[in-house]
């Protein structure tokens, strides 16, 4: 009886740390695949179909990118992209039955020639 | 209860509690390892975006860049950005114009050429050696990691290591870690050619030396090519390629300590490492090294960018035979006139006047009809020309050159014409070839030095002959005296086209002087009563 409680609250857990790293990484792919276009218009595009290739799950309820969170700086070559994720946790506890993260990654704008 | 029974009970409850805190701990340690773990991965692509942002300023950014010292380094000003500077964009066309003087060099001395002389000789030294200074300073640049890190940090500090702890963050190692590599050897680099732009009489470059993509062939990079007895090599950055990391291993195998390139003094490497560890961190300290490949994503056409050909009139001369002897001399110009010459019959009193028309050999009035005048085998006037002109334009054709040479009207007292390029963009690429009077291009182009002479020697490279009662240059004669009779006239005519051929050091590539000339032949005679 003691375990059950330690063991849910585990998975949970493991949920959290494994869909941050995740939201981790799918934001530093979004942040280089909209370095890799050449004006703001192309980069939010990039960015937001590496999110749609995403599969959500019962897990991952939805990935968001929202309107001005990919900001394509082209005076100092860079690229930031925010992203939300949406987790409902697999035992839901009173209080504590969903998270959401935010991650965010900052890429050199590598799409675009070099200056004149 | 029996006691049996309540000591079960008694071991189970600490079981139970042994086992929920080991558990507990199990979980915490995994807890722990998972945010070392990715903390560690936040650490690499925080490492990776600092490296990949010096892939990109490493071929813009300001302080990685060098400008021409004093003296022949500035016959590399066309070769500048906009900025006026070179970077690891556009030291291939430096090294390109450099490769391209010293092939005309050694065109020009090659067997039977007799184009060359100990200038030009000395020019294809003068500007490898120049080339070579403007490689070292970059070169010493590129390889002081000092100057890289302001670049690496600019991007690795804005990226966050939160789950190495609250208050983690990176700082940069510098340490021998930071290196940089020759990579991609032998693939392309961002300079086309095109092989007609060589000159005769050299052939250190072949098809093999270049690689065809989109039709267009790039000079290989990291590969060395020959030319006037001198090492030249371009860095190769891949078509359509953009900055992008690469494995430590590629990169380490072609590190100049593992595989020398022993032709190229202080070889300009294409990719760099970079090395960063957490600081302030709560868990275990990490650390971790990028590698990465450098393209500016533009390319250049190999060019003497400022260069120009000079085409001149070196007059016309006219002798006049009376009888079949030197009666007098003249000259006339390049537009039709009428001279005339009275000369006395050595017997009696009576004179022979004698008439030409002359500059007739000019009509229509252009350059191309100056050139190509007389009857005469000219096919090496327009190889040279042409030869010459796409060393400043790849792709200029015969038709091009014909059309530029008869747009360009003759014009009284201007002796003098340059075919040179024009530019629109900062950065001295895509001209458009004009024709004009030398003063014209001169006050046009604030670059062009029209004083310049072509460094090589005069040879003569086209006769021309119309012979009697074909020539264009007409004449005919009248006598006056008792007893003088006129005999028979005619002229001939003779023109001679000289090529001296110039490497493209100080900008001349060549200058094509013709010279004409119109026999007079007049007859006459008088009988003595």
């Amino acid at each position: 009886m003691f375990f059950l409680p330690i063991a849910l609250l585990s998975l949970d857990l493991i949920t959290v740390v494994l869909t941050n790293q995740m939201n981790d990484h799918l934001a530093k792919d979004a942040a280089r695949a909209a370095a890799n276009q050449q004006d703001a218009v192309h980069a939010r595009l990039a960015a937001q179909k590496t999110i749609d290739n995403f599969l959500n799950s019962p897990v991952v309820r939805k990935v968001e990118l929202k309107p001005g969170n990919v900001n394509f700086d082209g005076v100092n070559g860079q690229v930031a992209v925010e992203l939300s994720m949406s987790v409902a946790l697999p035992v839901p506890f009173p209080g504590f039955d969903s998270a959401k993260f935010t991650a965010r990654s900052i890429e050199p704008i590598v799409g675009t020639p070099a200056a004149l | 209860m029996s006691e049996a029974i309540r000591g079960r009970r008694g071991a189970t409850i600490s079981l139970v509690v042994v086992c929920s805190l080991v558990m507990a701990m199990l979980v915490f340690a995994f807890f722990q390892f998972a945010m070392i773990f990715g903390g560690s991965n936040e650490l690499r692509n925080a490492v990776d975006a600092g490296a990949l942002n010096i892939g990109r300023e490493a071929v813009q950014a300001d302080s990685l860049k060098t400008t021409p010292a004093s003296g022949d380094e500035h016959q590399f000003d066309d070769c500048l950005d906009s900025g006026g500077k070179i970077s690891l964009m556009n030291i291939n066309r430096v090294w390109g114009k450099a490769f391209l003087i010293n092939a005309n060099v050694e065109a020009m001395d090659s067997a039977g050429s007799g184009e060359g002389s100990t200038s030009s000789s000395t020019h294809g030294s003068t500007i490898f050696e120049a080339a070579q200074k403007i490689n070292d300073r970059l070169f010493a640049i590129l390889n002081d990691q000092s100057k890289i890190h302001p670049y690496f940090e600019k991007i690795l500090k804005q990226n966050s290591i939160r789950m190495l702890g609250q208050k983690a963050s990176m700082e940069t190692l510098a340490d021998d870690a930071w290196k940089t590599s020759l990579v991609d050897r032998d693939s392309e680099s961002n300079i086309t050619i095109e092989l007609n732009q060589l000159p005769g009489g050299y052939s250190g470059l072949s098809a093999a030396d270049t690689k065809l993509l989109d039709a267009a062939s790039y000079i290989r990079g990291y590969r060395g090519l020959k030319a006037n007895g001198k090492n030249f090599s371009l860095i190769p950055f891949k078509h359509k390629e953009k900055p992008h990391l690469i494995s430590g291993k590629y990169f380490t195998d072609n590190t100049l300590a593992k595989s020398p390139f022993p032709t190229w003094t202080n070889p300009i490497p294409n990719a760099v490492s970079a090395h960063a560890k957490s600081t302030n961190q709560t868990y275990y300290q990490n650390d971790a090294t990028a590698y990465v490949v450098a393209n500016p994503q533009r390319q250049y056409k190999l060019s003497l960018a400022h260069a120009f050909i000079r085409i001149k009139l070196d007059g016309n001369d006219a002798s006049w035979y009376v009888n079949g002897i030197p009666a007098a001399s003249s000259t006339y110009g390049y537009f039709p006139e009428v001279q005339n010459k009275v000369i006395a019959f050595d017997i009696g009193s009576g004179t022979l006047t004698g008439f030409a028309s002359l500059g007739n050999e000019y009509i229509p009035p252009t350059l191309g009809k100056a050139i190509y005048a007389l009857p005469g085998d000219h096919g090496q006037v327009t190889t040279k020309l042409l030869q010459r002109v796409r060393e400043i334009k790849p792709g200029f054709s015969e038709g091009n050159l014909t059309a530029l040479l008869n747009a360009q009207p003759l014009l009284p007292g201007v002796d003098e014409y340059l075919i040179y390029p024009v530019y629109t963009t900062a950065d001295n690429t895509d001209p458009t070839i004009m024709c004009q009077p030398a003063k014209i291009a001169a006050a046009s182009c604030s670059w062009l030095s029209s004083g310049a002479t072509p460094d090589g020697s005069e040879k003569k490279i086209a006769d021309e002959a119309a012979a009697a009662f074909t020539a264009p240059n007409q004449c005919w004669e009248t006598v006056a005296g008792t007893g003088c009779k006129p005999g028979p006239f005619w002229t001939t005519m003779q023109g001679w086209l000289y090529w001296t051929a110039g490497s493209g050091y100080d900008q001349c590539l060549g200058q094509l002087r013709i010279k004409r000339k119109t026999s007079i032949y007049l007859n006459g005679a008088c009988t003595v009563l």
